[in-house]
């Protein structure tokens, strides 16, 4: 019977691939971004930092065909930068501090989630005390007081958002192991004389990964959200990098004249956004085990 | 020769507190059961739910720790054993085979697993291993590389089986191995375990709610009530002829498929009494067709009776 | 003597669309029973059992199809029966209990409100009768202190007082029909045996017909006056209980019978008998017999039209003409 099952099981799954429209248009979106991304110097027409003095603010073909210039597809920007290239190495930015983000906010917790709702008692206690004590502080304010003060660099938005996001870990993880722990086989993989670290590892967690793909995309699009926003006021990446949240803080001056400067930034940071979320969701539907 | 297993006065006691500020009141899952499993031989421990069969089957796992009294197997106290020692001396089967078997790993890892845990063997001997296991519980080769949601439940549990059993341990603690099963699959894995019980030489712990199973397989059987132990004796006795009015009850209630019997059982006086509040005495008078007086104060020992059977009831037999 | 029945099933299957094709879950089940009687329908989990006594009630899941030859309920049609119309019939003279009683009432609703509802929905008076009403059948079904348990919630009541409540509930508008599905599965022996006496004293006293599902052939002996033995979506047999038991003649009834316990009765220390093999597909249908891959009596001709033969009401679906014993 398993033999015959394997068959049509293959097949349901490549079917719930192929029968998700979001999934595979979040994926080739997504995966062109990184792939231009992670190539930036090969896909990227210009170096991002070479300013052009004479060929400054020229918009792309499709807002002004006469002041269009065709070297340059985007346009360029204040400083006379190839629009192109910087949006292409601004997603270099955006992803790194996004994957590394949800990277140090996922493990920081889903070890206390899990932690949580394997131990219960006194740790469940304690965590449940740090969750609602990260809950009752405001993001973006703590953000902002803490790269004010250490200032602003890729790698202080890193740790101070990943710092910070961790809490959407911690309480799922924490509800899926609680469920997860009561089960049999987790009792069965004690009675073989499996240790703690080995049923989390080998029992828990693999069983964890549906929501963990959720979680971890949501958050890695809010840190992408909270870097562009820092990066306008500021407080994030600081020029000359190339990030899309800087683009649109530098755009703002030319809003009135050149609305297309903060528009294509702006549509950078939603496409991408928006496929993370897309990807998480499909990802989930396409992995969770069938049946109970 | 020692027993293989010896359960000495074992009592658990859980803390529980309804509400935020009301006083934390003591549960008693189990009350002082004392039993002994002889080597070869299936101990059948029935009782409806709730009455402690659960929590003396984990306390055997050593996944619960008794409160009071000493759990032996094999002659060694289950606290003091480190978790792989324990582990080769006794192995559980569970109820329900969806459950009990995590559906990211495949048959052949599922099975294999003690195996990795004890780091015995190389992988070739692992997979010979395996491949044997699966063939004494019934599955095909085939069923090696499969998942547990491509098997009937039937399968799974005889996955289950395979990887209790490839340890070789002496003892199997089997908690309702067949309840969540369809009766023809019911009478297969109750087959299965008969047979490995005579091939390997093994010794069940077998708890059942279902008394015609339990009478099937068991050498010898406990009745559990409210956490106390009220009748232990041959499983040929208390199952035909019980001493223990709440034996007797719970006896005449299974339906039999035989027409013209009538309905099951009288019923019994009352419901089940709150764990949190068992009632003086005798915990079963307030339910009992022949409780008095004596019976509301005094609890009754469990005393020898004349066919073998050793029976707590001031009126039995 | 199956155009006075109270409910009359002939041909009725169930259908439901699946991702390789449609899942033949009821294949050509005739039933029919009357008032007063109990008619047991078992087998073993995925036979149809269920999906008949939903699709009886109009209940079955959006995507099945349900498609009869006739489906009368007294003497009503009830394949042309609209929506509003099943709803006037569902709990008021038809009325149905499940297996779950944790999970088949309403937590968020206080007993007495739950009781109360499908009086007052069926309009069979005002807020005052309706009280009374769940007070008296609260107290018929044996709960004590009924009057104050209105206002409790189902949590504050044991598994076998939900059951109860559930049967009550039931009863609320006097029915005619009675669907239990599995109603004493969750619960254990003692208190099953509580259930299925409550049952069939109620039964006889409100004069119902009990249409009772279940796996237990141990029930089906000591409630039913009739039962219909079902397999992979078809009823193989069927006859008066002392028939079917005394006599069975397919071979699944045999093999059913032969794997249960009896204690006292079966032999120790010997194998039970047991069904070898597992249920057919039952996706894009069967022609024959479909428990013949794991008969052993089965022969070429099995994979043809089986023939249904009778011998007075007692019904079985096999080539065989006699199963050897």
């Amino acid at each position: 019977m398993a033999a015959t099952a394997a068959g049509p099981k293959v097949g349901k799954r490549r079917g719930r691939v192929l029968g998700n429209p979001g999934l595979i248009v979040s994926a080739v979106v997504l995966g062109a971004i990184v792939i231009m991304a992670v190539f930036a110097p090969l896909f990227a027409p210009y170096d991002p930092y070479a300013q052009i003095l004479d060929d400054r603010l020229i918009p792309p073909a499709f807002i002004d065909a006469e002041l269009a210039d065709p070297r340059y597809l985007l346009g360029t920007d204040n400083l006379g930068r190839d629009y192109l290239s910087r949006l292409i190495y601004g997603a270099r930015i955006s992803l790194l501090i996004g994957f590394l983000t949800m990277l140090v906010s996922g493990v920081i917790g889903t070890a206390m989630g899990v932690a949580a709702g394997y131990f219960g008692g006194r740790v469940d206690t304690v965590v449940s005390f740090l969750v609602t004590t990260r809950l009752s502080l405001p993001v973006v304010m703590v953000a902002l007081a803490v790269v004010a003060i250490a200032g602003g660099s890729l790698q202080v938005v890193v740790l101070v958002l990943g710092l910070l996001l961790w809490d959407r870990f911690a309480v799922v993880m924490r509800s899926a192991t609680m469920q997860l722990r009561s089960l049999d086989y987790v009792a069965a993989a004690r009675a073989i004389g499996a240790s703690t670290p080995r049923v989390l590892l080998s029992e828990i967690l693999p069983n964890l990964v549906s929501p963990l793909v959720v979680v971890a995309s949501y958050e890695m699009a809010q840190a992408i959200l909270l870097e562009a926003a820092l990066s306008f006021l500021g407080l994030g990446v600081q020029p000359p990098l190339p990030s899309w949240g800087l683009m649109v803080a530098e755009a703002k001056e030319f809003m009135l004249f050149e609305p297309w400067m903060i528009l294509l930034p702006g549509l950078a940071i939603c496409i991408l956004v928006l496929a993370i979320n897309l990807l998480g969701d499909g990802i989930r539907d396409a992995t969770a085990p069938e049946g109970r | 020769m020692t027993p293989i297993l010896e359960i000495r006065g074992v009592t658990k006691r859980y803390s529980v507190r309804r509400g935020m500020f009301e006083p934390k009141r003591s549960l008693m899952a189990v009350a002082g059961v004392s039993a002994t499993l002889p080597r070869g031989e299936v101990l059948g421990l029935v009782g409806e739910s709730g009455c402690g069969k659960s929590t003396l089957a984990k306390m055997v796992l050593g996944l619960e720790t008794p409160t009071e009294g000493e759990i032996l197997v094999d002659g060694r106290p289950v606290a003091s054993l480190g978790r792989l020692e324990r582990a080769r001396l006794v192995q559980p089967v569970f109820q329900d085979p969806y459950s009990s078997l995590n559906p990211r790993r495949t048959v052949a890892a599922i099975v294999g697993q003690p195996l990795d845990v004890h780091g015995e063997g190389t992988a070739p001997e692992r997979r010979t291993r395996v491949a044997e296991m699966l063939a004494l519980v019934g599955l095909a080769e085939r069923h090696a590389a499969a998942y547990p949601n491509q098997l009937s439940g039937g399968q799974r549990q005889r996955v289950a089986i395979a990887r209790a059993l490839i340890l070789r341990p002496s003892l199997v603690v089997c908690d309702e191995p067949t309840s969540a099963l369809d009766v023809s699959v019911q009478a297969q894995i109750l087959n299965l375990l008969a047979e490995l019980q005579a091939k390997l030489g093994l010794s069940y712990l077998f708890i059942s709610h279902n008394l015609a199973v339990v009478y099937l397989i068991a050498t010898r059987v406990a009745v559990m009530y409210l956490g106390r132990l009220v009748e232990v004796g041959q499983a040929e006795t208390v199952l035909t002829a019980p001493d223990h009015p709440y034996t007797q009850a719970l006896l005449s209630a299974v339906p039999t498929p035989k027409p013209g019997r009538g309905l099951p059982g009288a019923p019994l006086k009352g419901s089940f009494p709150n764990p949190l509040d068992p009632p003086p005495g005798c915990p079963f008078h307030p339910r009992c067709p022949v409780a008095q007086d004596v019976c509301a104060t005094t609890p009754p020992a469990l005393e020898s009776k004349q066919a073998g059977s050793t029976v707590a009831c001031h009126f039995a037999g | 003597m199956a155009g006075d029945a109270l409910l009359d099933i002939r041909h009725l299957a169930v259908r439901i669309p699946v991702a390789d094709g449609p899942l033949h879950a009821v294949r050509d089940v005739s039933l029919n029973i009357h008032r007063g009687e109990t008619l047991c329908v078992v087998g073993e989990s995925g036979c149809g059992k269920s999906l008949t006594s939903l699709a009886t009630m109009g209940l079955l899941p959006p995507t099945a199809v349900r498609t009869a030859e006739r489906l009368a309920f007294e003497g009503e049609d009830l394949l042309r029966a609209k929506p509003a119309r099943m709803r006037a019939l569902r709990g008021d003279r038809m009325a149905m209990i499940f297996q779950e009683p944790m999970t088949s009432l309403n937590p968020a609703w206080t007993i007495g409100e739950q009781l109360m509802e499908p009086f007052l929905y069926h309009g069979k008076g005002n807020r005052r009768a309706a009280e009374a009403r769940a007070v008296e059948l609260l107290e018929r079904v044996g709960i004590a202190a009924a009057g104050s348990r209105l206002a409790q919630y189902p949590h504050e009541l044991s598994g076998g007082l939900r059951q109860r409540v559930m049967i009550a509930m039931a009863l609320m508008c006097g029915p005619d029909l009675l669907l239990a599905d599995e109603p004493t599965t969750a619960l254990d022996v003692t208190i099953q045996a509580e259930i299925l006496r409550l049952l069939a004293d109620l039964q006889r006293e409100f004069g119902m017909a009990l249409l009772l599902v279940t796996h237990d052939l141990g029930i089906v002996a000591s409630v039913a006056d009739r039962v219909a033995v079902m397999y992979a979506g078809e009823v193989v047999e069927e006859g008066t209980t002392e028939a079917v038991f005394a006599a069975p003649r397919h071979p699944y009834t045999r093999g059913l019978l032969s794997c249960i316990p009896i204690p006292g009765e079966t032999p120790r220390g010997q194998p039970l008998g047991t069904i070898p093999g597992t249920v057919p597909s039952l996706v894009g249908g069967i022609e024959g017999c479909a428990f013949r891959d794991r008969c052993a009596f089965a022969r070429e001709d099995c994979a043809r039209t089986v023939p249904v033969k009778d011998d007075g009401p007692h019904r079985w679906r096999c080539v065989l003409e006699d199963v050897p014993a």
